[in-house]
């Protein structure tokens, strides 16, 4: 665990920033929920006495028994594995209003996976006949999916408008989401609790400029340097930024992203009122300054 | 006037139900094919 500098309103030498005192969405706004993690996370644990038994078996040098206990072991761990980025997959999905379905139908792979596992572990482990480890199997599968349900496999949001555009506004979406979730892990590289609070609101409100953007695929092209310009800049500019603070965390490097956060903060969110608003110059405006902006805080995307 | 969303809401728990129920089923096959398979290493070797 990376220790983390708690400080707030009351701490000696608090808070850094008077700006950041403003009002602004509620922390948990934008947070993702995955929905069956811990019983999904369960299924890593339940074929562990397989581990036991593979490793029994290497004790007694008995081949084909090492063979099926962690060969099914493996099955079944992969399976779970599979469900749980299966599940992953499925909430971005339905957090989304333009989505296509995953490109990989794991949770489909983590049902077959079980059933194989089952399979093998019954027939060459427990050494049952075929007929009752298929039946297991099967049974295995179809619990599986009834558990845990299919991927899926309609495209969403995307009627009355052609496939071409929303097949750009959805893939868009994605190439964002992924700067998001790096804009994320660089964050959490810094390591104060603060600033990484202001950087997950900012994500947040990046989140409702995609979901805007989805309601109205038309926006896409105004959007588009939104998503390149602003969250590429952001992403940079934060991985810089704890590269800086890891080596010396001096309070000037501090200054100059606190006032560069503070500046994004007003950016993103008035960014989804433009393109409500449809004000296409101010947009451009706004883009042009937070362009020079980074350029002169030498953080720009490369 | 209210039946729809009761209906939909009876729905919705039998279904969690539904789920639940063959989740058990699901963790208790794994559960017993590798304790019968650790019992065959252990009983065999």
């Amino acid at each position: 665990m990376v220790a983390r500098r708690y400080s707030g309103k009351y701490t000696a030498g608090g808070r850094r920033s008077t700006r950041e005192t403003a009002p602004h969405a509620p922390v948990f706004r934008g947070r993702k929920v995955v929905r069956g993690k811990l019983r999904a996370n369960l299924l890593f644990f339940v074929p562990l006495p397989l581990l036991l038994s593979g490793l029994g078996a290497i004790s007694n040098a008995d081949t084909a028994k090492i063979l099926a206990s962690l060969g099914s072991f493996g099955l079944l761990i992969l399976a779970a594995w599979l469900l749980r980025d299966g599940l992953k997959a499925e909430d971005a999905y339905a957090a989304r209003k333009v989505s296509r379905p995953p490109a990989i139908p794991r949770k489909a792979f983590a049902s077959a996976l079980t059933a194989a596992g089952i399979f093998v572990a019954a027939w060459f482990g427990w050494g049952q006949g075929i007929a009752a480890s298929a039946v297991l199997a099967l049974i295995a599968a179809a619990a599986h999916v009834a558990a845990f349900g299919t991927d899926p496999f309609r495209r969403k949001g995307m009627e009355g408008v052609s496939d071409f555009e929303a097949d750009r506004v959805a893939r868009a979406v994605e190439k964002a989401e992924t700067l998001v979730s790096e804009i994320m892990d660089a964050a959490k590289r810094i390591g104060d609790r603060d600033i990484e609070a202001r950087i997950e609101r900012l994500c947040a409100s990046a989140r409702a400029v995609f979901r805007t953007v989805e309601e109205d695929p038309r926006d896409l092209a105004r959007a588009r340097k939104f998503l390149s310009v602003y969250l590429m800049g952001t992403r940079d500019a934060t991985a810089k930024f704890a590269e800086v603070h890891a080596q010396n965390p001096g309070t000037e490097a501090l200054h100059a992203f606190d006032a560069l956060l503070s500046d994004l903060e007003t950016s993103f969110a008035n960014q989804r009122e433009r393109l409500l608003e449809d004000n296409r110059s101010d947009l451009e405006i706004e883009i042009e300054v937070l362009r020079e902006r980074l350029q002169q805080e030498g953080l720009t995307a490369r | 006037m209210a039946v729809e969303p009761m209906l939909r809401r009876e729905t919705a728990l039998l279904e969690a139900t539904l789920r639940w129920i063959a989740y058990i089923v699901l963790i208790a096959i794994i559960w017993f094919v590798a304790i019968g398979s650790y019992g065959a290493a252990a009983g065999g070797g």
